[in-house]
């Protein structure tokens, strides 16, 4: 036990142990100091500076994950000058993270839509989710997708490359937005409890719904007031149905009443309803009132009869659907160049006008309206007179327009917008002749409604500003009166719909403020890195870099069947279209966008990027490692990275390169880290904090928020725990959990990466029937007719069961129970053994935990390839090699080990077998044996030495294949005399009779039973112990226990009331060579598949009468199945695995399943056809095994394990399992 | 009577003042005169300003002679070996009477240096006959407990001579009391201050004194193993170093149970450095002995606990371990009686920049530093104004002229925000702009910044941005308030001592010459007439020729005049390059 | 499906093979010895006068040293080079009296003589640059240092002189 220390903490005692670190103190007291350069897995390094604190007594600043406590130190982690020291170290960085926290769309947009985000999910399919991200900034996406001005699409970095078009953002929002209001499973957002609180919303254009929709949201009450017969405000008076169809518009209206909101038609405040009413019946209210009136030209004679207001035009043709004015045969004339003059040519167009032209003071580049727009009416027959100023409007005798005179403009400097200004050009008026003149110049706002408030207020006033318009208080939107906020145009003037959504969020969260009696201030300012705080970005930062791909345009009506209201855009075609336009998106923003700790810290403490600006670095992202990407620009040179891959991998692939301000990290030599010795273990990106390493995804990374769950992963027999984290069922990333086994959430490569088959689309939900040389799809209760039928015409002997080493415990033990109580055969076994003989079941028996790996004194693999198969066994052992000096001693038959580079000495033979039994020789000829231990704890040592006396040493040496014999005896040695020696071995690698020499080696040194010294047997998969544990073998029932014990079968038999149970030796090697066999029924295996010798191996099941097998995909063997059943994954059932050192971990049920029937039920519904009960769930099996363990089972002696001669007899490859087959090939074809 | 000796300083300085050649010419003169007297090396005597030099001893005294190039060396040789009377022209000191140079001299206190220049470094019987490795032998002789020893380092109240000035008998005493079965000595002569050389020329001059230090030390702390870690640039100190080692393992001072003391086993590798000014710091210099990235960790654990291969180690540097042998002979009395209340014994400083007399000297501490520069150093170079001193170096800082008689010791001159270093003293005059000085200081340390903590990493990148915009006229307002901010965040937020000081010259110059600052930012003005692009180029309308050489070098064609007519310098068009500046043969183009 | 993105190519240097068993006796001499890192490295740059990487993995392959780390020290020390050198190597010192003195017009003049940058090669590699920080040489200043020689108390244009004569040297030695 440590020495207790008392420090002060913040001016409280706290205690300490001798030896931690302020930091850790800090934590055990839920202080959280903020670091970047520290991680528990590894020894500090004291870089980033970022968690100082003040100590008394100590100069400057410490760093706490460095400084140990001392008695009676005086600490105060977060005084004014460590958070000063902090933002500085903060800032310090940043003025050197040349790096997008989120792409220029996102920057860009008013309401910061996260166009990246859902993109990404689009390019999955995943589109009610696509929509759920949108709508947390914008409830109007199918509208948006067809009107937004596209601030996004000006900024997108495509238009940088070649092709000069940006990613049709707004495209696909709306292909996206139309699919899921069809959709059965639209997006509906989550609706807080109810809050009590009512709000009314004036105006039910874009500010007042998506106020209302946030609102709503939250769990308030909402009523809109509008003063229109219907909702949309302007989207619906102003924008006419050609672009956006008032029953689509209708459709998200919908959307948000369905939420609960009440929308009152026909009410004008300070006309039909009192704000008095308000006050008595609402908490709160927002005024999204718009900006509805109309401007006319303003010019000389514009108030002649046939020149309107461009808007009031517009609205006038809305109320009055039925009776649309004609304008065959005339001139329209209109003035100005934003999207309302688009708007109004067009509709001109289409109400007959023969000539419509559009006078714009400046050049079409200077135009406001979107390009596609201008370029749409072009093709509509409008024309355009440029650089051109209406100066008097010329009325005949009624006073009606008869034409106009305008002048021309040429441009001159540039104004306050950027733009260049018009100024006129010297005697160049000129006349054209005009019968209709609409100006789409501006709006004002309409007050009209201020007595009626202010008269009824007493809190405070609501005021217009200088242009008229509401004033509100510019970051919360709150108004003179503190209940009343307001949002859209009306506040801001005229100006685009993103805009009045985006101010809309700004009103409700200051609204819900209010409401919940919080403090009412804008949301946290997010700190935001961007490249372009640097310099700007040029199209050479591009070019070479991306493919180029050309945008996928939009669909429109024939200009010819235009001369109507029909939508004139009609949609991306298909899927394809959508997702071909995804991947041109160049994912500018950064994929650790939720999980950065440089960000959050920046955030956290209102960091500013550009306070110490300079020079900065920049660097290529490197790729070309298939599943780790390096992001130097990102580094903030923590070295974790190269700290987690030398201190705990071993690999030592990535290292510091340069000093100062040049150091940047590199895999070796500056090369690609693929020419590295780099496992793609993938814990660095687990240790960055942040985006400089990160997953090089085969998808679009989003990243967007996702839900996670934890299991254990169903790889190799180590049993980590996993976090995986998916969007709706798409598995987006994989991330060690802090487990049982793995206490520091290490994960290898196997968990880490080998995902992708849970995004697999091909996976069998249903049951697959071949007829006539193809499978496929039949009912279930099909299905388990033929099943139940294969089996009732069975022959016991003529039966065999197979079940494979990733399934669940559960799923094993019930396989096993159908075939010998249902089917009454004892052949049962799994591939995953076969023809290996029997030694590795005996052999569970020792095993070191891992955690005393520490307390060991020298490590042997012998077989075992750690570093390949079980590496996060590997990195105990690697870690304590680095940190604590153990050394580790490596036996191999391989020319090339994957652990090598990291022994600290090597011996190389050719025969485990041969090597182990020699050296069990030379201690027992020179009587070096473990007397005492093995008098005490070891029966049949005699018979053993006997045997093993009997050979030749000399021989045994020679087919060992050491270089020289004097090898052997200094390992012989040299292992007797270790204090605490550990050997790793591996099934994979080695033959049962080897491990049974291993195991006889540990006997004859006594090296059993101590801490830190003993035997770490690794498995192949997940669950290859629970084959033993389950029974799953011919001559082990349940417990792992004697089959061939007939008072166990007894008890079998009683409690499966079941009859009798067969006791003959059933299915080996040789029962499947010779065909002693007429059906198989396969549970997740792919013998075929994994065959070392396939050809053999496909004989089999040629042979067979019946085959069934059961699996995710169509493997091979389920290829030359009859019947193909699918396979549950552990997290849609539950179950536990047993680990290759006996460790029982439960695996939950977190996600639903998408088989009607899962694995386990599948088995439990063929048992109860065969009258042999039925079980509600997975723990019932878990009971049922509980209550079969032999309860006679006694601790019994050690037994030396006799063997004569080598077994190695590998038939089949990946743990016969189709996922570990997947990934082993994937991983090999990514290099 | 003894032969005449005729003695060379072949120091690295001496060397590249040309004394190999002077070397080679007297003993071709011998050779070819058939001469009788003795041509003998030593190394460099600290009068760096008068290389090369060559003494001549004979019976009536001795004589140095300074700038004795090869074409000098006929005339002292001929007049003063053959003829026998000494060539008063060329003679920098002797015994007999005074010259100028004595000033030099006098006033020096030659502890750590007693042997530089006087001996042949290449001969351990010169060292022994010199009193060397008598201390060792003492301790032996006397069986001096390893207590005792680090009692009289304690009570000699010496320093660390490397900067830091930690008691050196403190630090040998923590080493002492950490129980191992392996530990180190660490020798630091990785000198990497820009503009010091003592260590070198100590190395070079007298490495058995090092080495005997070193013995003493691992006597007294229990060290197993000795490492000088040397730089590679100093190929003359490795090779004298090299031939010390093996001599002293010949002679028994290194090895098994050393001069008789029972289980006394100890013995000495060099290490080259591979150029990191940051491997002065001790926790980096470990890193890089180890063979790694020479980058600092944090202290504790302190290196007497966990140092070299986590073994108690101790590190001092060369002119400490020269000072042992010496302390231990004459006893710590003797020591402390030189120096102040705080700072005892002797100190040496590189003298350069506008001085008159370059060099080396060792002085008493408490002596002032005006002292130094114009009693020592004789004043300015070209009698120009005296405007500051650089003391430390890089982790220093500049002490202005009215602070000049600020005296010699490490609180003294640390009040003054300098430090007192490893021993380099730069001296500035009216010409030197501070903020030029400043900037070459922080352009060093930032290039040499290891880069692992963020401070020193960016932060000194920043300030030394800042200080290269100010040069350039640039300069913003606040500019002067940004760098204080930065300073001392990165002093109080670094990892190591490289970053903890390496604001010092910044805030040493802002602090004195603020004003300095004020007139490049905001009268975009270099008083001192140093940074380029803030100076006016003219022609001196007296003194051009109209020699068109000026226009024809411009880069800009900003210089209008035909041949023989005066020219004139188009100031909108002019990029103050400076080349008319450095072309112009007649001194006709002025700064303002 | 992702943005389809192109690789950076990396720029494949074609140099001579080295012979490598020249560093034979340098391993012999320090493998498996603590903190030969520095020594290893200092060995091949004194045989190929720089490290060339086919030396690195020798190295490593021969020594187990990390590769990474290998090269992470390489790059860290001012004193290594990782490309060939020039025949002569000047070294122009910058330390504080040498700076003091204007070292900066010594590296101007000889950048501008020979159109190379700082630690860089001429094409003809007969020179190396190389701005070092104190050649010890203080009372000289401003110091440059070709080969073994020292100069002292240059100005640009002696300096630019003594390269040319060495320049005219080698092409008489050429000749002959």
């Amino acid at each position: 036990m440590k020495n207790k220390l008392n420090i002060i903490l913040n001016d409280q005692i706290a205690k300490g142990f001798e030896g931690e670190t302020i930091l850790e103190v800090a934590r055990r007291h839920g202080l959280e100091i903020p670091t970047l350069c520290d991680d528990p897995r590894l020894e500090p390094f004291t870089s980033c500076y970022v968690c100082v604190v003040e100590v008394d007594g100590m100069r400057g600043l410490q760093p706490s994950c460095s400084t140990k406590i001392a008695e009676g130190m005086k600490i105060q982690t977060h005084s004014e000058k460590a958070l000063k020291s902090r933002k500085t170290a903060l800032e310090l960085m940043l003025s050197n993270h040349y790096a997008d926290c989120i792409g220029p769309c996102k920057q860009t947009c008013p309401a910061g839509v996260d166009v990246q985000g859902y993109i990404s999910l689009i390019e999955k399919g995943l589109y009610n989710d696509a929509v759920a991200v949108i709508k947390e900034t914008n409830p109007l996406p199918a509208i948006c997708g067809r009107v937004c001005v596209r601030p996004c699409e000006v900024a997108c970095r495509r238009n940088l490359l070649d092709e000069g078009a940006a990613v049709g953002i707004d495209y696909m929002k709306r292909f996206v937005s139309d699919y899921d209001l069809d959709s059965p499973t639209k997006f509906r957002p989550l609706i807080k409890a109810d809050s009590g609180k009512k709000v009314a919303v004036i105006g039910a254009g874009p500010g007042g719904l998506s106020a209302a929709f946030f609102l709503r949201k939250e769990g308030h009450a909402v009523d809109i007031f509008e003063a229109s017969p219907a909702a949309g405000g302007w989207l619906r008076y102003g924008i006419p149905e050609y672009r956006l169809p008032n029953d689509l518009l209708q459709r998200e209206v919908d959307n948000i009443t369905e939420m609960g909101v009440n929308i009152h038609y026909n009410q004008r405040l300070g006309e039909t309803f009192s704000y008095k009413d308000l006050k008595e019946k609402y908490n709160a209210s927002v005024l999204a009132i718009g900006s509805q009136k109309g401007t006319s030209i303003g010019c000389e004679g514009d108030d002649a009869e046939g020149v309107f207001a461009g808007t009031d035009f517009l609205k006038a043709l809305e109320l009055n659907k039925t009776d649309k004015p004609d304008f065959s045969g005339k001139t329209v004339v209109v003035v100005g160049g934003g999207n309302t003059a688009m708007d109004c040519c067009r509709t001109s167009r289409r109400l007959g006008a023969e000539k419509v032209i559009v006078i714009y003071r400046r050049t079409e580049k200077e135009m406001p309206a979107n390009p596609i727009e201008i370029h749409e009416s072009k093709l509509e027959g409008v024309e355009y007179m440029f650089l051109t100023l209406p100066l008097k409007v010329k009325k005949d005798e009624n006073g009606h327009i008869k034409g106009m005179i305008c002048m021309r403009m040429e441009l001159g400097e540039p104004d306050a917008s950027g733009r260049r200004r018009p100024v006129p050009v010297p005697d160049s008026e000129f006349q054209i002749d005009v019968d209709i003149a609409l100006a789409a110049i501006g709006q004002k706002t309409d007050v009209h409604f201020l007595n009626d408030i202010n008269s009824n207020e007493t809190e405070g006033q609501l005021v217009v500003n200088k242009w008229g318009d509401l004033d509100a208080d510019k970051n919360t939107l709150q108004t003179g009166i503190p209940s009343m906020f307001a949002a859209g145009d009306g506040v801001t003037g005229p100006a685009t719909l993103i805009q009045a959504i985006a101010q809309a969020k700004v009103a409700a969260l200051s609204c819900h403020q209010f409401l919940t009696n919080q403090p009412i201030k804008p949301a946290i300012k997010e700190f935001i890195s961007k490249k372009d705080n640097f310099r700007e970005q040029k199209p050479a930062d591009l070019e070479g870099k991306f493919a180029n791909q050309l945008r996928e345009e939009m669909p429109v009506l024939d200009p010819d069947k235009r001369m109507n209201f029909e939508e004139v855009e009609l949609g991306y075609e298909n899927e394809e279209v959508a997702k071909a336009e995804a991947a041109r998106c160049l994912e500018c923003g950064c994929t650790v966008y939720f999980d950065c700790d440089l960000k959050k810290y920046s955030t956290e403490y209102g960091a500013e990027q550009m306070h110490y600006e300079g020079e900065h670095r920049e660097y290529d992202v490197d790729f070309r490692h298939p599943y780790i990407e390096i992001d130097n620009n990102k580094c903030i040179l923590c070295a974790r990275c190269v700290r987690i891959c030398r201190e705990v991998v071993g690999a030592n692939a990535l290292g510091l390169v340069n000093r100062g301000y040049d150091t940047f990290v590199a895999p070796s030599m500056g090369n690609s880290l693929c020419d590295t010795k780099c496992e793609s273990c993938g814990l660095c990106l687990s240790t960055c904090p942040t985006g400089a390493l990160t997953e090089n995804k085969l998808f679009k990374p989003g990243p967007v928020i996702t839900e996670s769950f934890q299991t254990i992963c169903n790889y190799c027999s180590v049993g980590c725990n996993l976090e995986i984290h998916h969007r709706n069922g798409f598995v987006m990333e994989v991330k060690g959990a802090e487990g049982l086994i793995n206490g520091d959430g290490n994960i290898c490569r196997y968990g880490k990466f080998g995902y992708q088959y849970l995004n697999d689309k091909s996976r069998i939900t249903s049951p697959m029937l071949k007829k006539n040389g193809k499978h496929e799809p039949i009912s279930w209760d099909e299905a388990f007719a033929i099943l139940d039928n294969e089996i009732k015409t069975s022959k016991p002997e003529e039966i065999s069961f197979f079940a494979g080493a990733r399934l669940t415990n559960e799923e094993q033990f019930l396989v096993q129970k159908l075939a010998r109580a249902g089917a009454k055969t004892n052949n049962i076994g799994s591939f995953h053994y076969l023809g290996r003989g029997s030694n590795y079941t005996k052999l569970s028996k020792a095993n070191l935990p891992f955690p005393e790996l520490t307390e060991s004194s020298r490590v042997i693999l012998l077989g075992a390839e750690v570093s390949r198969d079980n590496a996060v066994a590997g990195f105990m052992i690697w870690n304590n090699q680095k940190m604590k000096g153990i050394p580790v001693e490596l036996i191999t038959t391989l020319s090339e080990s994957s652990s090598e580079h990291k022994a600290d000495r090597i011996i190389r033979i050719k025969s485990y077998y041969h090597f182990v039994k020699a050296v069990n020789h030379y201690l027992l000829s020179h009587k070096l044996e473990n007397g005492l231990f093995i008098r005490d704890l070891i029966d049949n040592f005699g018979e053993y030495k006997d045997q093993v006396l009997s050979e030749s040493f000399d021989e045994l040496v020679k087919a060992s294949g050491v270089d020289r014999e004097e090898t052997i005896i200094q390992f012989a040695i040299d292992y007797n005399n270790e204090k605490a020696a550990v050997i790793a071995f591996s099934e994979k690698e080695l033959s049962g009779r080897t491990c049974a020499e291993i195991f006889n080696l540990a006997c004859i040194t006594g090296k059993h039973g101590k801490t830190g010294a003993g035997l770490m047997l690794l498995k192949e998969k997940n669950n290859s112990h629970g084959l033993h544990d389950m029974g799953v073998m011919t001559n082990l029932g349940p417990g792992a226990c004697d089959w061939q014990d007939p008072i166990l079968r007894q008890t079998f038999e009683h409690i499966w009331n079941c009859g009798e149970l067969p006791a003959w030796q059933g299915c080996t090697l040789h029962h499947m060579r010779d065909g002693n066999y007429k059906k198989l029924f396969v549970f997740g295996e792919d013998p075929v598949g994994c065959a070392i010798r396939p050809e053999e191996v496909k004989l089999w099941f040629e042979n067979s009468g019946f085959t069934m097998v059961q699996d995710y995909f169509m493997t091979e063997t389920a290829n030359m199945a009859d019947l193909v059943m699918p396979a549950s994954l552990p997290w849609e059932t539950g179950g536990t695995f047993t680990n290759s050192q006996k460790v029982i971990q439960k695996v939950d049920k977190s996600k639903t399943s998408p088989l009607k029937f899962d694995a386990w039920q599948q088995t439990n519904t063929i048992l109860s056809g065969l009258g042999l009960g039925s079980i509600e769930s997975v723990d019932d099996v878990m009971f049922e095994i509980a209550s079969l363990l032999p309860k006679y089972c006694t601790s019994s002696k050690l037994q030396f394990r006799i063997t004569f001669e080598d077994n190695y007899n590998p038939m089949f490859l990946h743990g016969c399992d189709i996922v570990n087959k997947r990934f082993d090939e994937e991983f090999e074809s990514a290099f | 009577m003894s032969k005449t000796q005729v003695i060379v300083g072949l120091g690295s300085c001496g060397v590249a003042a040309g004394a190999g050649k002077t070397y080679e010419k007297i003993k071709a003169l011998q050779e070819a005169e058939n001469l009788d007297f003795m041509l003998k090396k030593t190394s460099c005597v600290g009068m760096c300003f008068c290389e090369p030099l060559v003494e001549i001893v004979d019976s009536s005294g001795t004589y140095l002679y300074g700038g004795i190039d090869e074409n000098k060396v006929f005339d002292i040789i001929n007049k003063h070996v053959v003829q026998g009377s000494p060539v008063k022209e060329y003679l920098v000191h002797t015994d007999l009477f005074k010259t100028p140079e004595n000033e030099f001299l006098d006033d020096q206190v030659k502890i750590v240096l007693r042997n530089c220049g006087h001996m042949d470094p290449e001969s351990i019987e010169e060292y022994e006959a010199r009193q060397g490795y008598s201390a060792l032998r003492q301790i032996a002789g006397e069986k001096i407990s390893s207590e005792t020893v680090i009692q009289k380092i304690l009570d000699s109240g010496i320093r660390g001579r490397g900067g830091g000035g930690f008691p050196t008998g403190m630090k040998w005493r923590f080493a002492a009391n950490n129980p191992s079965d392996e530990k180190f000595i660490i020798c630091n002569a990785d000198e990497g201050d820009p503009g010091a050389f003592m260590d070198r020329s100590v190395l070079e001059g007298d490495p058995h004194s090092v080495l005997e230090g070193m013995i003493i030390g691992a006597y007294a702390i229990g060290a197993t193993d000795g490492v000088i870690y040397c730089r590679a640039e100093y190929p003359l100190a490795i090779k004298r170093l090299n031939i010390a080692i093996d001599q002293a393992r010949e002679n028994q001072y290194l090895g098994k149970n050393i001069l008789g003391i029972e289980n006394f086993n100890f013995d000495i590798h060099i290490k080259e450095g591979a150029g990191a000014f940051v491997c002065g710091e001790e926790t980096a210099l470990i890193a890089s002995v180890e063979g790694e990235r020479g980058m600092p960790r944090k202290r504790p654990p302190f290196p007497a606990a966990s140092g070299l291969w986590r073994k108690p180690t101790n590190i001092n540097n060369v002119e400490t371990f020269a000072n042992i042998p010496w302390i231990i002979i004459n006893g710590p009395e003797a020591y402390a009686k030189y120096g102040t209340e705080k700072s005892k014994g002797t100190k040496v400083f590189a003298l350069a920049g506008k001085i008159k007399r370059s060099g080396l000297v060792e002085v008493p501490m408490g002596i002032t530093i005006r002292d130094v520069i114009f009693k020592l150093g004789g004043g300015i170079q070209d009698d120009k104004k005296f405007k500051a001193v650089q003391m430390g170096g890089p982790s220093g800082g500049c002490i202005p002229e009215y602070l000049a008689d600020t005296i010699v010791d490490y609180d003294s001159v640390n009040a003054t925000g300098a430090i007192m270093g490893s021993g380099g003293m730069v001296v500035m005059d009216e010409t030197t702009c501070m903020i030029d000085v400043a900037k070459f200081f922080l352009d060093f340390t930032q290039k040499e910044s290891c880069g692992k903590c963020t401070f020193c990493r960016i932060g000194t990148k920043r300030m030394l941005e800042i200080l290269i915009r100010i040069t350039e006229g640039e300069g913003r307002d606040g500019d002067i308030e940004l760098l204080e901010e930065l300073a001392y965040q990165i002093k109080d937020t670094s990892l190591c001592g490289l970053g903890q000081t390496a604001p010092n010259p910044v805030l040493t110059t802002i602090r004195y010459f603020r004003d300095e600052y004020e007139a490049h930012i905001y009268h975009k003005k270099c008083p001192a007439k140093v940074c380029k692009k803030l100076l006016t180029y003219e022609v001196d309308t007296e003194k051009c020729t109209g020699c068109t050489v000026c226009a024809k070098n411009c880069p800009t064609n900003a210089i209008d005049g035909d041949r023989k007519q005066l020219h004139f310098i188009r100031q909108e068009d002019c990029i103050r390059c400076g080349e008319c500046y450095s072309r112009c043969k007649f001194d006709a183009i002025k700064l303002f | 499906m992702r943005v389809s993105r192109i690789p950076v190519t990396q720029k494949v240097v074609i140099s001579e093979m080295p012979d490598l068993s020249l560093l034979d006796p340098l391993i012999e001499k320090y493998k498996g010895r603590k903190g030969n890192m520095i020594p290893l490295l200092q060995g091949a740059q004194n045989i190929y006068g720089y490290i060339p990487k086919e030396a690195f993995e020798k190295l490593s392959q021969d020594t187990g040293l990390s590769l990474s780390e290998m090269y992470g020290v390489a790059t860290f020390y001012a004193q290594f080079r990782m490309n060939p050198v020039g025949k002569h190597i000047i070294k122009v010192c910058h330390g504080t009296a040498c700076h003091v003195q204007n070292a900066n017009s010594i590296t101007d003049a000889i950048q501008d003589a020979l159109k190379i940058k700082d630690t860089e090669t001429t094409e003809d590699r007969l020179f190396t640059l190389e701005s070092v920080a104190c050649l010890g040489c203080c009372s000289l200043a401003p110091v440059m240092m070709i080969g073994d020689d020292t100069y002292g108390k240059l100005t640009g244009k002696a300096a630019v002189k003594i390269i040319k004569e060495i320049r005219i040297r080698e092409s008489q030695n050429d000749e002959k």
